[in-house]
């Protein structure tokens, strides 16, 4: 072939800020891998193909490692898909030159305040919310606004700075509960109350696709903890179209042009509520459930916006998801059946457990394991649910 | 108006309102521009007063550029704006952000301030759509005049500096002014509604910090203000050339029909500590606080001070009392409610853009990292 040099790599280049998933899924589409972590997990030091041990608070001197390497060969893409890492990700893209998500549309999700003030610029409806450095703020806050409140970090949560709180006393606990001396501001924020839904989307070239919308349980009991989800997620033509609207409004006034997004709204009596954006896949489980029923896998589809490709799309293989979480309501030793767990590919269904039999859980622990049935059949869960055989021997010095 | 250049026609400036800059506020008609400021709930940091002082007596090194937005012949929004050479806050604030190389890129062009309580545009009621003009006004003054990016200074976090952190600026939470609604109560209304326990501790606070001293709201001799000052900003290790004298002279000066201060006189006639301050279309603002740090060195007189200058703003025609930056939880005892004032700052350039990101992360972590919030809340007045 004229002009083809046999030692150059042909292969694309995107550069990644951390993520193991997200290395894996860029080998497996043929892309040339940069890897910036620190450290670099062992493993993936061999399968990427240009491993870069930094300190990723270090901006400028990733910027000078990244740009000596676009030197040698360019780069096309800088990609993240974790909270921690989109900042560093959307920065280096922009001072390259390449492709990556907006670095205002990463700093405005990733601070609440910001994202709030932006969204509410927008008309979008976010829960009235006051910011706070301290406990007496907080609490002069919560009483104008109502208990109850939700108390929350306005940086660096990365989706574990938020408690619910129903008086002055536990409004006190939580701002010392929550303080971080690196940015002591909270968030006192109304409870906003209504069925909640998480919506995935894609967005190319500030155009936004709706992935997939799962109806979302979250616990009211102060533990403000994720207990499910559910496809189809109940919603009418109507909501639907509503819910679309918003979501694309509000990314679009967040600054989205290339990217993925984990969009949670509430509905309430006056209309849509947007509770979070983040520019990221969904956690948990959720990135296998969405592939399931739509066919896109979230961290690949990642990967073809920052290449400016199509969209891989593979037939969705389930109409219907009931998505449970193992979370617990009194602290003890766990045991269940460890023949029951199971991990194979959608549809089958699954059972995972973060925690081994014998080990020590709380309320306060969050999610423990997840219990997935693609079955249309409500009975299917709860199979799966009693063939775990889940139970939790209190400690007799911690009562509930 | 003399000194004006049109801006109309650029393609950055949309819709119904013709844009004009104006490169000295001796240029613009007093009461047209404070005018608007009147009646778009701006305060005494957008006047024309505020201007001419900052223009006859800069901190720093700067050029005025401000806009002005006209439906047909009236003027119906304005943003103050200067081109900014040399700035000690600005300064302060990029070796906060380690951003220092970029101030080797030439001038910012900054609405206005960060000396104030509050930037940015004004549009008056019914005319939002001129604010956004100003700012592409603003955008191709920057341009026009050479600077590589421009931006807002204490803009007030609400829709407007939304519409600014979702046009891609770059934004850095850089303080927080904390401002008592004072149009709804009258000063028993005031006490009996804090909760009793608080109520009882700050009295306490008032009567032991107070004694020995008389509060009242008086004029303030620019002497000392001047000298009170200084001598709070060198207790905090603060150079005095973020309010140099003759700056602080130029704004006693012009804005002196506007001016209330608070200030506390000791048994022997010496004026020991100061809240100066000024008040504009309803909202005091309490911009500086002046100490004889030597005799209290722990602020002793300034709950009495407070609780003076909240009863008075009680008494009077005054819709909100600003208190300032800082002292968050003092002020907060008190009832005031903490409104963030963001900078907020864009370049044409993409790449430029991700430097003032990079720095305005930088800032914000390091100011809220500091004990005072900011940690050039000192410097910031």
């Amino acid at each position: 072939m004229p002009g083809w040099d046999e030692d150059i790599d042909h292969r694309p280049t995107v550069a990644s800020v951390s993520g193991r998933r997200v290395v894996d899924v860029m080998v497996e589409a043929g892309v040339r891998t940069i890897l910036f972590d620190d450290p670099i997990p062992l493993d993936l030091a061999f399968v990427a193909d240009v491993p870069v041990d930094l300190d990723l608070d270090d901006w400028p001197a990733a910027e000078s490692v990244l740009r000596r390497l676009h030197l040698q060969q360019p780069i096309d893409a800088v990609i993240g898909v974790y909270d921690l890492s989109l900042p560093l990700a959307a920065y280096l893209a922009a001072r390259l030159g390449v492709r990556g998500l907006s670095l205002a549309a990463v700093m405005n999700c990733n601070d609440k305040l910001r994202m709030r003030l932006t969204l509410r610029a927008a008309a979008i409806n976010v829960p009235a919310h006051v910011v706070v450095s301290e406990s007496g703020e907080a609490q002069a806050a919560a009483r104008r606004l109502g208990y109850p409140v939700l108390v929350k970090k306005v940086t660096g949560a990365a989706g574990a700075g938020t408690l619910l709180c129903r008086d002055q006393r536990q409004v006190k606990d939580a701002v010392t509960a929550l303080h971080d001396d690196t940015d002591p501001r909270l968030l006192v924020e109304e409870y906003v109350d209504g069925p909640e839904y998480a919506i995935q989307t894609v967005t190319r070239d500030s155009v936004t696709e709706l992935i997939s919308v799962f109806s979302q349980r979250t616990a009211t009991d102060g533990r403000l903890v994720e207990l499910g989800y559910d496809f189809p997620p109940g919603l009418d033509e109507s909501q639907e179209s509503e819910l679309r609207r918003l979501v694309i409004t509000a990314l679009r006034a967040l600054g989205f042009d290339h990217g993925i997004a984990h969009t949670q709204v509430r509905l309430t009596p006056a209309g849509p509520v947007l509770i979070n954006v983040v520019a990221r896949p969904p956690g948990g489980r959720l990135c296998e459930v969405t592939e399931a029923v739509s066919g896109v896998d979230m961290v690949q589809a990642a990967l073809d916006v920052a290449l400016g490709i199509p969209l891989s799309r593979r037939a969705p293989v389930a109409e219907h998801v009931r998505y449970r979480c193992v979370t617990f309501d009194q602290a003890g030793t766990v045991s269940y059946d460890p023949g029951a767990l199971t991990e194979r590919a959608a549809p089958a269904p699954l059972i995972s457990m973060d925690v081994n039999t014998g080990d020590h859980v709380s309320p306060k622990g969050g999610v423990y394991g997840r219990i997935i049935s693609y079955d249309d059949d409500p009975l299917s869960l709860e199979r799966l649910t009693g063939a775990l055989g889940l139970s939790v021997q209190p400690h007799p010095s911690e009562g509930q | 108006m003399s000194g004006q250049t049109s801006l109309a026609g650029h393609e950055l400036i949309a819709g119904p309102y013709r844009v004009e800059l104006v490169r000295s506020a001796a240029d613009l008609k007093a009461t047209d521009w404070n005018d608007v400021v009147h009646r778009a709930a701006g305060t005494i940091f957008h006047t024309w007063e505020w201007l001419t002082a900052f223009e006859e007596a800069p901190p720093g090194e700067f050029e005025a550029a401000h806009l002005l937005a006209y439906e047909g012949e009236r003027l119906v929004g304005i943003c103050p704006a200067y081109l900014v050479r040399q700035c000690p806050r600005l300064d302060y604030a990029l070796a906060l952000g380690q951003a220092e190389d970029l101030r080797e890129r030439g001038p910012l062009l900054l609405a206005h301030s960060l000396a104030g309580l509050h930037g940015g545009p004004l549009a008056l009621p019914g005319h939002q759509a001129a604010a956004q003009a100003l700012v592409a006004g603003l955008e191709q003054a920057a341009r026009s005049l050479g600077a590589w990016a421009w931006g807002v200074a204490n803009v007030p976090a609400d829709g407007f500096a939304g519409r600014l952190l979702g046009a891609g600026y770059a934004g850095a939470h850089v303080a927080t002014a904390y401002r008592l609604d004072t149009a709804n109560a009258a000063p028993a209304g005031y006490w009996a509604a804090m909760p009793s326990r608080r109520r009882s501790k700050l009295y306490r606070e008032q009567r032991l910090g107070g004694r020995g001293l008389t509060i009242a709201e008086t004029d303030l001799d620019t002497d000392i203000l001047v000298r009170l000052t200084h001598e709070l900003l060198r207790e905090y290790n603060t150079p005095t050339d973020v309010l140099p004298e003759p700056f602080l002279r130029a704004v006693s000066r012009h804005l002196r029909p506007y001016a209330r201060a608070t200030v506390a006189t000791g048994e022997d006639g010496e004026i020991v500590a100061t809240f100066a301050g000024w008040e504009f279309a309803g909202e005091w603002s309490m911009w500086i606080a002046g100490l004889r740090t030597g005799r209290y060195p722990a602020f002793e007189p300034y709950h009495a001070m407070l609780a003076h200058t909240i009863d008075a703003a009680l008494t009077t025609d005054t819709r909100v009392l600003n208190l300032g930056r800082g002292n968050a939880a003092v002020k907060a005892r008190y009832g005031a409610v903490g409104t963030p004032l963001y900078l907020a700052l864009k370049s044409d350039d993409r790449r430029d853009t991700a430097l003032l990101h990079a720095w305005c992360r930088r800032l914000e972590a390091r100011s809220h990292a500091s004990p005072h919030g900011l940690g050039a809340s000192s410097r910031c007045c």
